[in-house]
Parts: C-alpha cells; sequence; structure tokens
C-alpha cells in the first residue's frame, strides 16, 4: 500500500472512531431521555400543581336538617363512565390515585342534592362543601355496612343508592402534587441568582478591570479555580454550619430553611459566576477601553458602558450555567434546608426543591420512580424554559446593541 | 507659534527599561508635528505621555515635565480625565464600539454630562461634517458602526474624538491599516483639521510625513534625534543619522 | 547589503560618467583636428555628439523615473536634481565640440598667432573639466570652490586675446581673426558650463543654489 492512500486510511479511520464516540454520547444521552420520559409520562397532568402534596382526609356528616333526597336527574351530561344516584344526586367515576391504587371520585353533585354541604367533623360546627374531584374513601351508613373505595364505584354507587341514611363520609383531597416544590425551586433559583450574579459579576469586575495584575488577584483567581472543583456536598456542609444558624438567629426561622438554602447555593454558584465572567471580560477587546478612556470616560463609565454590555453573553451564560446547577443541586440543598415536602412555602420554612422531591420520592417505601421521572420531565421542562426565555433576551438585547442604542 | 506642548527632560521606564531618554519636545498650535523612527524606537510611547494613556500600563514610570499650555500633565493634582477631554486619541487600528454610529459619536459627551435629543443631534452631525464623514453615512446614523469599511471606521473614530471639541489630536499610525484611497482620504482630512486642530500624529510612512506634516520629530531607540521644518528635514537633514533613516539606508 | 535606492543611483550616475568620458574625448580629438586640420577626425567627433544627446534624454527620463518609483529624500533627491543639471552642462560642453569640429569640415583658416591660445585653453578647460566631474561623484565643498576658480584663467586668455584684436586687425585677416576668436569664445564658454557642475556640486551638498560668478 503506497503511503498516500496510508494516510487516508488512517484519517478515514480516525474520523470513524471519532463519530463512534459522539453517536455513543448521542445514544446514552437519549436513552437516559427516553428512560425518564417512558416512566414518568404517564402521571403527567393538571393535577400535579393544582393538589397539595398531602392529601387531607375529612370525615363529613349530613347536616343536621338535611332529609330529603334530592331525587334528581343530573342537570348537565355525565361521562358514560359516570355512576348516578338520583336519590342522593351525586355521580361517582372510577380514579386512580398518583400511587396508582383504585379510587371513587366525585365527578358531579347536583346542586339539590343533601350531601352538597357537610359538618367537617373535625372541626366542631364548620361546614365544608363536597366538591368535584375528592376522593370518597368510604362512606359509612347507619343502614347497612360501609362502602370503601377501594372496591369500586358500581358497587358503592348500588350501596349508596340502597341506603337511606348517610352517618358519615370519609373524603380525600387529592395529593401528591409537586406544586410546593415547584415554587420552591422557583424561589431557590430567583433568590440564589439575586445573591450570586452581582456578587460574582462585581468580583469578576474587579479581578479583570481594576487588580489585573496584583498579586492578591492572582491569588484570589488561583483560589477561585480551585473552589469549582469542589463537591457541592461540602458546601451543603457549610450551609448547615454557618447558614442555616445564621438564619435562625435572625428571622423567626427554626431550622433549614429557604434563605439559608438559597446562601449555600449562591456560594456553590460563585466560583462558575465569577469564572465565565471572567473569561467573557477578558474576550471584550482592549481597543475598546483605550478608546473609551482616551475620550474622557472614567474607569467606571468605561466598566459599565462599554464593557458589561459587551461581555453581556458571556454574563448570561453563567445566568443559564447557574440555573442548571441550582436546579440540579441536591446533596447539598437536603442539608442546607431539608428534605420535607410542604405545600405552603414560606422563605424562613423547611421546603424541598424539585430535585430533593425527587431524593425523597426515591427513599419512600416503595421507591417512586414513576412519580420522580415524571418530576425529572418537569425539570427538564422548567430548565428548557428559562434556557430559550435567557437565549430570546439576550438574542434582543444583542439585536438593540448593534442596531441602535444601548 | 503658540506652544501645545512642551517636553522638558522627558524619560520613561517601562521597569528598569528606558523607553524614552530626555526628551525636549515643543509642539505647537494649530500645526501637524509627524512621530518618525524605525520600530522600538519610542514615538508611540512618546505620544501616549501626551494624555497620560501609559498609566494604564503597569510598572511604567516617568521622569521630568510634560507641560500641556501651563499645566504640567504628570502632576498629582492634575485630573487625568479633564487633559483626555482636552486631547483626542485615534488609534492604528480602528476601533469603532458595537454601537450604532451616532451612538458612537455620542459616547464621549454622554459620558460629561447629558444632552437633549436636538443638541446631541446637532453635536453629532457636525462631528461628522468635521471629519468627511456626513455625507456618506446621514441617512443610517443608527445602523451599527461595524458594518462601516476600514476608513469610513477610521473617520468616525475621528469624528468621535471630535465630538470632544479638543484642542489636540493624537494619532497613532492612522493609516497603516488602511487602502491607498482611505489613506488619501484622511491625509486631506487632517490637512484640513490643522486649520483648527493641534495634530501629532505618529507615522511609519516617510512619505506622509513629507506630505502632510510641518514639523518632523525623528527618534531613534528612545532618543530624539532630530526635530525640524518638515521641508528642511527632508531636503537637507542635518543628523547624519537622520538621513540615514530617511533615505532607506539602515531601517 | 546594497539599498534599492542605491542601485538605481549607481545606474544613474553610470550613463552620465559615460557621457562625460564621451565629451571629455571629443574636445581632446578636436584640440588634435583642429592642429592637424583632420577633417576624418571631425566627423566623427560630430557624430559622438549624437550619443551625448541621447545620452542626456536618457538620463533625463531614468532621473524622472527615479523620483517617481523611489520617492526619494534628502542627498538621494538632491543628487537626482544635481545630475539633471550636470547632463544639461555637459550636452552643451559637448555641442561646443561639435561646433569647433564643424568648423574644421569647412576648412576655415585659423589666425596662426592665436593657436597658442587655444591650446593653453583646451588644456585648461579638460583640466578643470576632468576634476568637476570627478568632484561631482566624490564631492567635497571646498574644492567645488577651488575648482571653479580655475575658470579665470581661462577667461584672462580670452581678455589677452580680445585686447590684442585691435593691434592685430587688418583688411586680410579679419575674417579668420573672427572665425578663431569664436572658438576662443567657445572654449571660454565651456569653461563657464564647467563652473555651473561646481555649481551642482554644492547644490548636490547643500541643497542651495550659490553663484560661483
Amino acid at each position: 500500500m503506497s503511503k498516500f492512500s496510508f494516510r487516508y486510511v488512517i484519517d478515514a479511520l480516525l474520523q470513524g472512531i471519532t463519530f463512534l464516540f459522539s453517536s455513543i454520547s448521542f445514544l446514552t444521552l437519549g436513552a437516559i431521555l427516553v428512560f425518564v420520559f417512558n416512566q414518568g409520562w404517564s402521571l403527567i397532568n393538571i393535577d400535579l400543581i393544582r393538589y397539595p402534596y398531602e392529601s387531607t382526609t375529612i370525615l363529613g356528616a349530613p347536616l343536621e336538617d338535611q332529609n330529603e333526597f334530592c331525587l334528581c336527574e343530573p342537570n348537565i351530561t355525565l361521562d358514560p363512565e359516570v355512576f348516578y344516584s338520583n336519590k342522593w344526586g351525586v355521580g361517582f367515576s372510577q380514579g386512580q390515585d398518583l400511587l396508582g391504587q383504585a379510587t371513587v371520585q366525585l365527578a358531579y353533585i347536583h346542586p339539590n342534592s343533601p350531601l352538597s354541604s357537610l359538618t367537617n367533623k373535625g372541626i366542631e360546627g364548620n361546614e365544608f362543601v363536597l366538591l368535584p374531584e375528592y376522593l370518597i374513601q368510604k362512606i359509612s351508613y347507619n343502614d347497612r355496612s360501609t362502602s370503601l373505595a377501594r372496591r369500586g364505584v358500581e358497587r358503592m354507587i348500588n350501596e349508596l343508592e340502597s341506603s337511606n341514611s348517610i352517618y358519615e363520609i370519609e373524603v380525600i383531597t387529592k395529593g401528591g402534587g409537586i406544586g410546593g416544590s415547584i415554587i420552591t425551586t422557583l424561589w431557590l433559583i430567583g433568590l440564589t441568582l439575586i445573591i450570586a450574579i452581582p456578587i460574582g459579576v462585581g468580583a469578576a469586575l474587579y479581578l479583570n478591570e481594576y487588580a489585573k495584575h496584583s498579586q492578591f488577584a492572582n491569588a484570589i483567581r488561583s483560589f477561585i479555580e480551585t473552589l469549582t472543583g469542589v463537591p457541592s456536598i461540602i458546601f451543603g456542609l457549610l450551609g448547615v454550619a454557618i447558614f442555616i444558624p445564621l438564619t435562625v438567629a435572625t428571622t423567626n426561622a427554626t431550622g433549614g430553611n429557604l434563605i439559608s438554602g438559597a446562601l449555600t447555593l449562591s456560594v456553590i454558584l460563585l466560583p462558575i459566576v465569577i469564572r465565565t465572567t471572567e473569561e467573557s471580560l477578558k474576550v471584550v477587546p482592549m481597543d475598546y477601553r483605550n478608546a473609551s478612556l482616551a475620550l474622557g470616560a472614567s474607569r467606571t463609565q468605561t466598566t459599565f458602558k462599554v464593557v458589561v454590555p459587551n461581555a453581556l453573553p458571556g454574563i448570561l451564560a453563567a445566568v443559564l450555567l447557574g440555573i442548571g446547577r441550582i436546579v440540579g443541586e441536591s446533596a447539598a440543598l437536603i442539608f442546607a434546608i431539608g428534605a420535607i415536602v410542604r405545600d405552603e412555602i414560606t422563605l424562613t420554612d423547611k421546603s424541598t426543591s424539585l430535585a430533593v422531591h425527587i431524593y425523597s420520592m426515591m427513599t419512600d417505601e416503595p421507591a417512586n420512580i414513576e412519580l420522580s421521572s415524571t418530576i425529572a420531565i418537569i425539570i427538564l421542562a422548567i430548565v428548557l424554559v428559562l434556557n430559550l426565555l435567557i437565549k430570546f433576551i439576550s438574542s434582543k438585547i444583542m439585536k438593540g446593541k448593534l442596531g441602535g442604542v444601548i | 507659534m503658540k506652544k501645545v506642548f512642551d517636553t522638558q527632560n522627558l524619560s520613561l521606564f517601562y521597569g528598569k527599561n528606558q523607553a524614552l531618554k530626555n526628551i525636549n519636545l515643543s509642539i505647537f498650535e494649530k500645526s501637524v508635528t509627524a512621530l518618525i523612527g524605525p520600530s522600538g524606537c519610542g514615538k508611540s510611547t512618546f505620544l501616549r505621555t501626551l494624555n497620560r494613556m501609559n498609566d494604564l500600563i503597569p510598572d511604567v514610570s516617568i521622569q521630568g515635565g510634560v507641560w500641556f499650555g501651563d499645566i504640567s500633565i504628570y502632576d498629582k493634582k492634575t485630573d487625568v480625565i479633564d487633559i483626555r477631554k482636552r486631547i483626542g486619541m485615534v488609534f492604528q487600528k480602528p476601533n469603532p464600539f458595537p454601537m450604532s454610529i451616532y451612538d458612537n459619536v455620542a459616547y464621549g459627551p454622554r459620558c460629561q454630562r447629558s444632552y437633549s435629543k436636538k443638541e446631541m443631534d446637532a453635536l453629532v452631525k457636525d462631528a461628522l461634517v468635521k471629519s468627511a464623514l456626513y455625507e456618506e453615512v446621514k441617512d443610517r446614523l443608527q445602523r451599527s458602526a461595524l458594518e462601516l469599511s476600514g476608513g469610513q471606521q477610521q473617520r468616525l473614530c475621528i469624528a468621535r474624538a471630535l465630538a470632544m471639541n479638543p484642542e489636540v489630536l493624537l494619532m497613532d499610525e492612522p493609516t497603516s491599516a488602511l487602502d491607498p484611497i482611505a489613506t488619501a482620504k484622511i491625509e486631506e482630512l487632517i490637512v484640513e483639521l490643522k486649520k483648527n486642530y493641534t495634530i501629532v500624529i505618529v507615522t511609519h510612512s516617510m512619505q506622509q510625513a513629507a506630505r502632510i506634516s510641518d514639523q518632523t520629530a525623528f527618534f531613534l531607540l528612545g532618543d530624539l534625534i532630530e526635530v525640524e521644518e518638515t521641508k528642511t528635514f527632508f531636503a537637507t537633514p542635518k543628523d547624519p543619522r537622520s538621513e540615514s533613516y530617511i533615505t532607506g539606508r539602515f531601517g | 547589503m546594497t539599498t534599492l535606492i542605491e542601485t538605481e543611483i549607481r545606474e544613474l550616475e553610470k550613463n552620465l560618467k559615460e557621457m562625460i568620458d564621451l565629451v571629455l574625448s571629443m574636445h581632446r580629438d578636436a584640440k588634435k583636428a583642429l592642429e592637424t586640420n583632420d577633417t576624418k577626425l571631425a566627423i566623427q567627433i560630430i557624430k559622438r555628439d549624437e550619443q551625448v544627446n541621447n545620452l542626456d534624454e536618457l538620463i533625463n527620463e531614468s532621473v524622472l523615473s527615479f523620483l517617481a518609483t523611489q520617492a526619494p529624500v534628502a542627498r538621494d533627491l538632491r543628487s537626482a536634481i544635481a545630475m539633471i543639471r550636470v547632463a544639461n552642462d555637459v550636452e552643451r560642453i559637448g555641442d561646443y565640440a561639435k561646433t569647433i569640429s564643424e568648423f574644421i569640415i569647412l576648412t576655415k583658416p585659423l589666425y596662426d598667432p592665436f593657436k597658442l591660445y587655444i591650446n593653453d585653453m583646451f588644456d585648461d578647460f579638460m583640466k578643470m573639466f576632468q576634476m568637476a566631474t570627478s568632484l561631482f561623484f566624490k564631492p567635497v565643498l571646498e574644492e567645488s570652490y577651488t575648482i571653479a576658480a580655475q575658470d579665470q584663467f581661462i577667461d584672462a586668455k580670452l581678455k589677452k586675446a580680445f585686447h590684442e584684436i585691435p593691434k592685430v586687425v587688418n583688411t586680410t585677416n579679419v575674417m579668420s581673426l573672427l572665425d578663431t576668436f569664436n572658438i576662443i569664445r567657445t572654449l571660454e564658454r565651456a569653461g563657464d558650463h564647467t563652473k555651473n557642475i561646481c555649481e551642482a556640486v554644492i547644490f548636490k551638498l547643500k541643497g542651495k543654489k550659490i553663484d560661483l560668478g
């Protein structure tokens, strides 16, 4: 074989190998995505947001003065799967809760139904209204045996129809919602960015614009380089050791809370923001600074009117990186905020981010892979939306700069 | 003729390395002074001492004095920004900001105070007219400066400097990155501008210095070898080193 | 290493030297031809004048190109301009040799007593011409003055001859006297033009036109 074609063979071989490696990467990442979607897609519905994580069980009793039966037809067309009781004016349908068990869902309640208002047996004297989509767990009667939801909706409706006196109804509001965790995640993103971006950008400006060649700056720079490699769980320990006591002392927090979580994430994010911003500041040509200063602008004016606007793409990249990191961070947050899922989110109390929620789901007995995958899909969706939003804003700014006014 | 700049025994050091050795040079009002010399001779360094742009380089130290009118430039009390407002600079590589043409010209004035739209429009137009660029860009002032050709960009940089209404224009090899036609345009512009501004220009081109300057200063290895009226300098230079340089006997 | 400009200048000087040598030889031969009445030599001298004119044209064109392409300054510029002036003067001096040769061809009789003047003036002139032209290629300021001063010897001889004319003139020799005096005057002019070459040397050195009288 001549030397000439041998070189071409080597070239082709190399190209083939690199193609192979990129295919492997692509397929592996693709496989992960496929797995997540496969597992989690079925559970995606709006209920994840509408319902709280905790489902409350309410025991309701019919009101004292409600004796008359409804004996009414529904005044809307019901789905064929709804089982309707004329006597009581309620329609039940078969449901499935987020853990996969059979439930009975209130599909429709007639305004004249004697069951439309019930007394909350838990809180003395309080009325509560039966609304569609509540789960009927069981109905206890005075004149026959109890209906249980898990025995199926058709049986329950028949038993209800056959009874004339209801003792109490156990109602469950749907749970398993992740709304709280979503709110926590969004809060974390917001707070952390507000803390980390200004500090990080400011530090990068100092290192690159004002103190570029000093020994002090070089020392800081190498220190920050090292920090980017530190495992984030160590920062979690920092959170427990410093930020939790700090927030406990200064606010009415009693343990891990959102603020301490945001502070911990800020510390994790800081080296990344500083590095990325510094890189993008370096790329701004010295020519621009020279021109600005020669025109009689001060250092500050030069930095903010020329350098920073030109470094904006890099800063936005830092923001994107940051968001990814925040949404994905789990170990550090488990320490710094806690792993207790909440519906009511306050800044000074424990809650979970979506990633930690997954942790929580997966450490349950049994591990809930489907729900975790669903949450994973939602996380991906949030990251994707934020990415696109920032890219959109970024391109608008670029267009604005090149075509017109800053 | 009135002196705009006067340096007295000016020496400059980059660390231990002496880049300028005891320079005594006067720049006269509303004239063009050309600084020539081989690479590394200190002419650009000298230019930058006039508006304290050397401050940006670390480890620089100055001895001797530079007088701008009756202000000592390197005095501790001197306001650097004020000096730079009165002395404009144009660089070798055209460096307009990635903004619109209008914003480029408006940049300097806006850093000093706010202007009404009417005021600023007039100021921008005036600067662009003075730098012979207005006719070519008047219909696209809001377009990006980066769309202009090299020669136009350089004239934009001149307009940007003129917008500050300086007394002096310092130009560091302003045409070395440009083609001959753009170069000729800028040389014409310089000859026109010297009626109202004092201009100091560093150039590698002997012909350029000969064509457009009134006074030529020849630097060599940090020394000022000869400074002379241009027409005499190029016809009968006094120092043999000057003659060797301008006749190309040594680079 | 020789620079581009130096090579160009050397080329220009070569042409000028050739022209000078030619003109010098023309005068040498003219002196001889005059003595021996050699018409054949005279014709050759006239032919050489054509070459001189061609060289003059060449030098002018070459200097023009040189100025345009090399844009010389300082001494290169002064040299180039001085060369044109010298070529001009040398060409005239060549013309004078041609004039004398034409005289020989027309076989006009000389006024014999003036032959001495003529030969001396030839010698004076050729010496001055040689020195002035060599000086041009190796210029020294003081020497341009001293060489130019030699012209006074030539002038003195003309004056002497001139003063003799009224003493010796009569109706038979008047024409030959006039013709002979013309040759004397021609040689005096040649001396003047040689003085111009000295002025060109000063211009080459100083960039100033000095009138040497």
